[in-house]
């Protein structure tokens, strides 16, 4: 809190106050200033972080579950589609597919670049959305 | 600075007793701020909370360019504005002159003391429109810098010191009025 008498000096620095300022122009600012400086502020109760800490905890957790649950989900549904294709295709896993893999390193490289490259976007662009 | 960055990072990673500490750091400010433009205790609380609770969603987006307490005190501002615009509480005129008939009743027949003068005063800071009160109350009370004041309402400096000048021109015209020259000399 500034003092009044600061405060009147600055006024006057300022113009706001003219020079030739009468005696009771600068009594009457000074009543303004010690009015307000005996606000009373609003008090909160002595539990109120606990309370806000609470709240966005029970928050947190209330969206962690419909997350987990979609994650889990999707995870069953691939685990399921994956399966079906393997049968479908009578895909035989062996050493032979992964050498088979290996001569096609571009799409390897190709994959790991999209997936630096989504998660690059994700992070810079898309989290300050939600 | 420092310590509001690594208070913040420690909030960013999950760290509940740096919440706390953020928030009994700056509690009393923003309590100040939406009590002096909400009336209404359990509100006031309310907000309070709403306030903290976006500080927690959206500190990631913090960009250092003012303090942390200028931060939320900005988000105190906008939600207690659109509280008051919701529930359509908000002057939006500056009085020219205030209505005073009771004070004046009082002071008709009996000098006013210093304790009169001062609930006068504040009586009629709360009548000012939100954006100067709140201006003149951050400048005056919580010794706010004018750049700071712009970043917390979001007003051009010109228009926040227009409003300071107003509020406080308004009040010293009302304790000229009521006082009475000769009593202040």
């Amino acid at each position: 809190m500034k003092t009044p008498d600061e405060e009147i000096r600055k006024m006057i620095d300022r113009e706001e106050l003219a020079r030739d300022a009468e005696v009771h122009e600068v009594k009457a600012y000074q009543h303004v200033f010690r009015a307000l400086s005996t606000e009373q502020g609003f008090e909160l109760p002595e539990d109120f972080a606990d309370k806000v800490v609470n709240k966005a905890r029970a928050r947190e957790k209330s969206q962690a579950f419909p997350e987990i649950a979609l994650m889990l989900i999707g995870q069953v549904g691939i685990t399921f589609i994956l399966i079906v294709a393997i049968i479908m295709a009578g895909l035989i896993f062996d050493s032979g597919m992964i050498r088979a893999f290996m001569n096609h390193i571009e799409i390897i490289v190709g994959g790991a670049v999209i997936f630096i490259l989504v998660n690059f976007l994700e992070r810079k662009f898309i989290r300050f959305l939600y | 600075m420092v310590k509001d960055k690594a208070l913040i990072s420690a909030v960013l990673q999950g760290d509940q007793q740096a919440f706390r500490l953020l928030i009994r750091q700056n509690e009393r400010l923003v309590a100040h701020m939406i009590g002096r433009l909400v009336k209404n205790r359990e509100e006031v609380e309310e907000l309070c909370q709403d306030v903290f609770m976006k500080v927690y969603d959206k500190l990631g987006t913090f960009n250092y360019n003012s303090r942390l307490s200028t931060w939320i005190a900005s988000i105190a501002y906008r939600l207690s504005i659109n509280h008051l615009r919701k529930r359509k509480l908000m002057y939006t005129r500056f009085p020219d002159e205030i209505e005073t008939e009771k004070i004046a009743d009082m002071q008709a027949e009996r000098t006013m003391d210093d304790h009169e003068i001062d609930l006068l005063v504040l009586n009629l800071s709360d009548r000012l429109p939100p954006q100067y009160k709140t201006a003149l109350m951050l400048y005056h009370v919580d010794g706010l810098s004018y750049s700071e004041i712009v970043d917390i309402t979001g007003q051009p400096e010109g228009t926040v010191k227009s409003y300071i000048f107003r509020a406080r021109k308004l009040l010293k015209e009302i304790v000229l009025k009521y006082l009475g020259k000769e009593e202040l000399i």
